[in-house]
């Protein structure tokens, strides 16, 4: 099965490109290019979708992959941190965890990344994958 | 653009009305620009970010659309770079801007932070996170001053040794 499969699909903004995979109960989000003031009603819905499809089980974690990603503004850091607000709201059993794959060539991320880690150390793992 | 070289201080100026895709143009733009300024990578992402912040702000609350971005910088002190974005704001803007700003000088970046982020995920419109992620991922000091109707926000931070023109 593929994320098309259960209404998923990539979605090609101005700067921003959202591809999902799946794999053994797990979904990989690649986000690649600029997420901003284009970018951000794009990622909200995506999220949206992908949250509606971890709340009906099976989904053991969401790997998040910006190593891609040049630039993040503070309103799609909070769609994210949003999300992850929606995830820590589930019961304790129907959690996923959440994995951040990211680039240590751009020092934005690890410090944004901190923050998002701070909200929800929990479920949270970072990883710098160069 | 305007530029001039003085002693003590050099600065850049633009005017423009931003848009998304004009802000991401100004941004590279900027970062270009600060690379050739700055041999920090670290604080050459911060001021780009903060750039960016700035000029979404702007873009979202300027009352006619138009904005000016100014970038100051100097070796006297130890040497420093000030980021500043001069917009027309309603009052409801500007007193929204000072209470952030203001909260600002009530704890630690960090912790602070945590909060914004904590009360931003309960907002119903927006995120408020611009300004504090300027002051605790960008590590720059926020002010705001206001002339009649005009709001210039103010955000500098020390640059060190890492000033190279």
């Amino acid at each position: 099965m593929s994320m098309s499969d259960v209404g998923i699909a990539e979605v090609r903004g101005v700067a921003l490109t959202i591809t999902p995979a799946m794999e053994e109960g797990r979904v990989v989000v690649q986000l690649q290019g600029n997420a901003d003031m284009d970018g951000h009603t794009l990622l909200v819905d995506f999220l949206q979708k992908i949250h509606a499809h971890t709340k009906r089980g099976k989904t053991t974690e969401v790997v998040i992959d910006i190593r891609g990603l040049y630039f993040m503004n503070s309103s799609c850091l909070n769609a994210l941190i949003r999300w992850i607000n929606n995830v820590r709201s589930m019961p304790l059993d129907a959690r996923h965890r959440i994995t951040f794959l990211s680039n240590s060539k751009l020092p934005w991320q690890a410090k944004s990344l901190r923050s998002i880690k701070c909200f929800a150390d929990e479920l949270i793992v970072v990883q710098c994958a160069s | 653009m305007r530029q001039l070289a003085r002693d003590s201080q050099q600065y850049v100026e633009f005017a423009f009305c931003p848009s998304g895709l004009l802000i991401s143009v100004m941004r590279r733009f900027v970062s270009d620009f600060y690379a050739e300024t700055i041999g920090d990578p670290d604080l050459i992402s911060r001021l780009a970010m903060v750039t960016h912040e700035l000029l979404e702000n702007a873009a979202k609350y300027s009352l006619d659309g138009e904005a000016r971005l100014r970038i100051e910088w100097t070796r006297e002190r130890g040497g420093s770079m000030t980021i500043l974005v001069r917009n027309r704001a309603s009052t409801d803007q500007v007193r929204t801007v000072r209470e952030t700003i203001d909260r600002m000088r009530t704890g630690k970046r960090d912790t602070l932070y945590a909060t914004f982020i904590e009360e931003s995920v309960t907002r119903p419109l927006g995120s408020m996170l611009g300004l504090p992620r300027i002051w605790a991922e960008g590590e720059m000091d926020l002010s705001c001053d206001v002339e009649g109707d005009t709001m210039t926000i103010r955000a500098e931070c020390d640059c060190g040794t890492a000033l190279s023109t």
